[in-house]
């Protein structure tokens, strides 16, 4: 049987390998593959293995570094095997982008892929908090290499704005994670069960601060546009779809159930952000010169509100973030992927050097549609189903913020609407008409396919998601929602 | 019965999967082909589960069923539902019936265009949206059907994506329903909150522990979104623009779906609005500020299509009228009739611009009638329903609302009568200012150049797009025999159980007084626009220019909301976007916190060069010494 230890070897040990070996192009691109789909395997195996109750499962608890009371720790509940197979989906799609698109220097760049998976993965699913602290500090280091190796022209002001800020957060979360872990009662224990309760107001914020640069929280979302927009097209999905989730994944199943006081006593605080968030990141989003700068600021505009949903500290909050956070990464990988294959065809995302696509390309023109309409909530989507939850959760808080939020889902409709039009209407550009790009296919379509698919699959029937992560959303908020007297 | 239908509602879906998948290996005419006859065979369902469940008895006529659980979190639990009573079969077979001549018109319209099999795909969608929407038994399907119409019409109003005016005016639907969407929601919300429930049955049962306040605001957050997808004040900016589709897609969203949506709502919500009775006012008296308004600005309208898509939003406030004054029958009824001669009126247009080579401006027409006979007498047939003139179908269907303001006899119902009135005079001018415009007087010289060999050579259109013209000629003519006052009682008792809390229904005696007084105020209308616009004179353009010049010049920029809503909404949201995005992100969030830092720090004579030599390198060293030391640190402090 297939523990949760060896769905997070696997990737790892793969890496090391591809890492050492100088594998041809395509031959290290197909073992990449390879690995990710069996890993993908597993974790569907692990998905019909679930039981969807409220608490852990799997569990993997060995003494890891035992003097100090590190124990290799991990075990996952609704909510993280969710984040778990949306990693491993958007991982294997990166990788056929990356396999389609033929960059130089490959096997590292599959291996540091594969890499980033593994740490994601460890992120999910850490139960102890040294164990946690590794994959979210480890994960950043095969993205900044990916980043500043085979990023665009200014990838390095773009890496350095990255360490900026997430060396900073991390730093702080260090600083609580040891506080926490030295003085539990009986010896150092880092294990996060152990940690529940304890913490005061300071390390509350340092882990807030660090999840909050993470997810991006506003207002500290500065270093997404320019990672965003630098990064190779399967770095910036993976960086969008699951690296910024892993903020936003340990709001709601690290700090929430580790400090239930403040996280009920500083509620207000996020959600507070997460509106502001949601509000600024999609005004910005309609006023962005190109398709990544679009999906940036609409990251960080749907982000926020996942917060917002976090702290809501209820059962639609909880259950619509979690939903939410899988199909915004579903979403913004897949128009990652879209807008790189553009770059990749007419040599710019510049919407003033596209438009007029949609003629005689009718892939393209029908994933860039329906990514779209995800993308703006259209009633019907898997992600209007998510937005319905959070913006009813935050009506039955304050009627008035139920309001707010629902009239942000105007503006995505502005912001997408345009994206679509400039892409795919009107005529074409100069560039475009010389240039005469192909349709989307074969290698890039297969890549981007399986994202659209599992949307609308989800779209069918929510409920089928929602059923089986409702009892572990629900356990994760329940003793914060108690302090409030929930 | 349900099984039929689960297969009318799941059978457009499978045109579009199928359009979409194989759409390629279809010959062109073929898609045409295989769409319609989809329409047919929903159709033929939808007529028989309406047979099936006329031949139950009264008590048991409503019947509801789930497919599947849709969506849940805790408590809240939405279906896949179907709800199925006498209105959903009324609506399922407008849809449907109306839906399936507009597919088979487009057969004609659409051939030659590159694109046909996406339009196909586009227009079946279009009816499974609606049919999602009237089907459900919950409110938050009827919001995805809802959506899921605002997207097929975005789709279709932008069909000819080239077009920069068309993708604009997709836009501007799409933003101004999602509006009405946000409206929507909020009210299920609300309703959710204070009820518990989101589904119609829940709601029904409970409406009335609601206080007046709560059932009033909630009724008020549906009506924004009825008003949003029907068209009506403040909220009909869309309507006109929607133009820029293809003029099939303009006949599908006014007659059979989209438009008459926000009706639909009213009068399924009923049970609840029958506790907002002050929301039930302000829905009469928007209804008939709109009906007045849209009536006058079609009367200075030039292009053929947004005559009639200005009848259309004075028709659609007269059904607003008709379910404000709780006669829900009234309102459903003339939206029955409605479909009819408004898919005629704009199917004859289609075959007009079809004869005239893509031409819209009625100043290009004029003199038609000798060359398009068929479709002059189709269209007038057309003409005098929308009129609301004694015995065409559009006279007993407005009739019945307005007598029911008569009936109510109130200040609401006699604004509603006076006001419907009013606006019948308009209706009679704007329509045959439309019909002498372009079938009567001389030819123009662009008509006499391009009419006469197209048609020489083709007829007024293939017989696909002339025979739904007959048909529903047909219909207009003779719907309204369906409910003749004092004599025939379809509509009123077919519908009647809808309403637990009962309908207003004025007496025979009434309805004969309205339809005497309407025909007549029709008629005038008529005399007057003959009178300005049966010959080329200069007697309109002295009333514009001259003393009625500023009403005239309000009208032409259709009363400058469009100016409004630009100067209150648009360009405020895009100058806060651009300011927040050049001035105060950029500086605070994305200069200060790196390279303001780093220029701050330099200004003391520090520097960040090691940090930007080899960055990575750098931060993995800082990160494992961090690493080792808090290992280290832990190794000391546990021994």
């Amino acid at each position: 049987m297939i523990t949760i230890s060896t769905l997070i070897a696997v990737p790892a040990i793969a890496a090391v390998v591809l890492l050492v070996i100088p594998f041809a192009r395509q031959a290290a691109g197909y073992l990449a593959l390879l690995v990710s789909l069996a890993v993908l395997g597993g974790v569907i195996g692990f998905i019909y293995r679930f039981e969807p109750v409220a608490g852990y499962q799997f569990s993997d608890n060995i003494s890891w570094i035992a003097p100090l009371g590190v124990r290799w720790h991990v075990a996952v509940n609704g909510v993280s095997l969710a984040m778990i197979a949306v990693t491993a989906l958007i991982t294997t799609c990166a990788l056929g982008f990356a396999l389609w698109a033929k960059r130089d220097r490959s096997h590292a760049s599959f291996a540091l892929i594969l890499m980033t998976e593994a740490f994601l993965f460890l992120v999910f699913a850490a139960r102890d908090l040294f164990a946690f602290y590794v994959g979210f500090e480890g994960m950043l280091i095969p993205l900044l290499v990916l980043l500043v190796v085979w990023g665009g022209p200014s990838r390095k002001v773009a890496t350095l704005q990255v360490i900026a800020y997430t060396a900073f957060g991390t730093l702080l979360m260090l600083l609580a994670i040891l506080y926490l872990g030295l003085t539990a009662p009986g010896g150092p224990n880092f294990d996060m069960e152990a940690a529940i309760g304890r913490g005061n107001d300071w390390v509350f914020f340092a882990f807030a601060i660090a999840f909050a640069i993470k997810s991006p929280l506003f207002p500290l979302h500065g270093w997404v546009l320019p990672a965003y927009r630098q990064a190779s097209p399967e770095v910036a999905a993976v960086l969008s779809g699951v690296a910024s989730k892993a903020g936003a994944f340990a709001f709601l199943a690290v700090l929430v159930p580790l400090f239930p006081a403040q996280s009920e006593q500083y509620a207000w605080l996020f959600i507070a952000l997460g509106t502001i968030g949601f509000l600024w990141g999609s005004l910005l989003a309609f006023r962005q010169p190109d398709g990544r700068g679009v999906v940036a600021y609409s990251s960080i505009a749907q982000m926020s509100f996942i917060v917002l949903g976090i702290f809501l500290l209820s059962d639609r909050g909880a259950t619509g973030a979690t939903f939410q956070m899988v199909n915004h990464a579903l979403v913004s990988a897949a128009l990652f992927l879209v807008v790189g294959w553009l770059e990749t065809q007419v040599g710019s995302g510049y919407f003033a050097q596209l438009g007029g696509l949609a003629r005689r390309r009718p892939v393209l023109a029908t994933v860039s549609m329906v990514l779209g309409m995800a993308a703006l909530a259209v009633p019907g989507s898997s992600v209007f189903a998510s937005e319905f939850l959070i913006m009813l959760g935050a009506f039955e808080s304050h009627w008035w913020l139920g309001a707010i939020v629902a009239l942000g889902a105007v503006l995505a409709a502005m912001y997408m609407l345009r994206w679509i039009s400039a892409i795919l209407h009107d005529r074409e550009s100069a560039l475009a008409g010389t240039l005469n790009p192909p349709d989307l296919k074969q290698g890039a379509l297969m890549a981007i396919l399986p994202l659209v698919l599992v949307l609308i699959g989800l779209s069918i029937a929510p409920a089928q998601f929602t059923d089986r992560v409702d009892a572990s959303a629900h356990a994760l908020i329940s003793a914060a929602a108690k302090e409030a007297g929930r | 019965m349900t099984e039929l239908v689960w297969i009318t509602l799941a059978l457009p879906l499978v045109g579009v999967a199928l359009l979409a998948l194989f759409g390629n290996n279809l010959p062109a005419r073929g898609a045409g082909l295989f769409a319609s006859l989809i329409m047919l065979a929903a159709f033929v369902t939808a007529a028989v589960a309406l047979i099936l469940l006329a031949n139950r008895p009264e008590d048991q006529r409503q019947v509801t069923e789930t497919a599947w659980t849709w969506l849940s979190a805790g408590d809240f639990r939405v279906g896949f539902d179907i709800w199925f009573d006498e209105l959903t079969a009324l609506m399922l077979v407008i849809v449907t019936g109306v839906g399936f001549l507009i597919h088979v018109f487009s057969i004609g319209y659409m051939k030659g265009d590159l694109q046909e099999r996406r339009f196909f795909a586009y227009m079946n969608m279009f009816v499974f949206s609606m049919l999602v929407l009237v089907v459900s038994g919950n409110l938050v399907q009827l919001l995805i059907g809802w959506g899921l119409v605002g997207l097929s019409s975005y789709l279709l109003i932008g069909f000819w994506h080239h077009k920069t005016s068309a993708v604009k005016a997709a836009k501007k639907a799409f933003i101004i329903n999602a509006i009405g969407d946000v409206g929507l929601a909020v009210g299920i919300f609300l309703l959710f909150v204070d009820l518990g429930t989101v589904s119609y049955s829940g709601v029904f049962a409970s409406a009335d522990t609601l206080s007046e306040t709560q059932a009033s605001i909630a009724c008020l957050l549906l009506l924004v979104g009825a008003l949003a997808k029907s068209a009506q004040i403040p909220l009909h900016t869309w309507l006109p623009d929607a133009m820029e589709g293809p003029t099939p897609v303009s006949a599908l969203i006014h007659a059979a779906t989209m438009v008459t949506a926000g009706v639909y709502l009213i009068a399924r919500m009923n049970p609840l609005f029958f506790y907002a009775p002050k929301v039930l006012d302000l829905i009469v008296i928007i209804g008939v500020i709109g009906l007045l308004m849209a009536g006058a600005i079609a009367i200075v309208q030039t292009d053929i299509k947004r005559i009639i898509a200005f009848s259309t939003m004075s028709q659609i406030a007269y059904m607003f009228v008709g379910v404000g004054l709780s006669a829900y029958w009234a309102g459903i009824f003339h939206l029955f009739t409605h479909a009819f001669f408004k898919a005629l009126l704009f199917m004859g247009a289609g075959l007009v611009i079809h004869a005239l080579n893509g031409e819209q401006d009625t100043r290009n027409m004029g003199g038609l009638r000798k060359l398009m006979p068929k479709t002059y007498f189709c269209f007038l047939i057309g003409g005098l329903a929308l009129t609301g003139i004694f015995p065409f179908s559009g006279g007993f269907s407005k009739d019945a609302i307005l007598s029911a303001g008569l009936h109510v006899d109130s200040t609401i119902g006699w604004i509603a009568y006076g006001g419907g009135l009013v606006g019948a005079l308009m209706t009679g001018i704007y329509t045959f200012r439309l019909i002498f415009l372009v079938f009567h007087r001389r030819l123009s010289p662009y008509a006499e150049k391009v009419a006469p060999p197209l048609i020489k050579h083709h007829g007024e259109g293939p017989r696909s797009m002339l025979w739904p013209v007959y048909i529903l000629a047909l219909g207009a003519a003779f719907l309204g025999l369906l409910q003749i006052p004092g004599l025939t009682h379809v509509m009123s008792s077919w519908l009647e159980p809808i309403s637990p809390n009962g309908m207003i229904e004025a007496t025979a005696g009434q309805e004969w007084l309205t339809t005497l007084i309407g025909s007549l105020v029709g008629v005038v209308g008529i005399i007057i626009a003959a009178h300005l616009y049966l010959h080329e004179s200069d007697a309109p353009d002295r009333i514009r220019l001259g003393r009625g010049r500023l009403i005239a010049r309000a009208l032409e920029r259709r009363c400058y909301w469009d100016d409004l809503y630009e100067w209150m909404f648009e360009r405020p949201t895009q100058w806060t976007a651009s300011f927040l995005n050049r001035d105060v992100d950029a500086t605070a969030f994305r200069w200060l916190p790196t390279d303001g830092i780093g220029t701050i720090t330099a200004f003391f004579g520090r520097s960040v060069v090691v940090l930007q030599n080899g960055i990575v390198r750098s931060y993995a060293l800082v990160f494992a010494v961090g690493i080792a030391g808090f290992l280290l640190y832990l190794l000391v402090r546990g021994t």
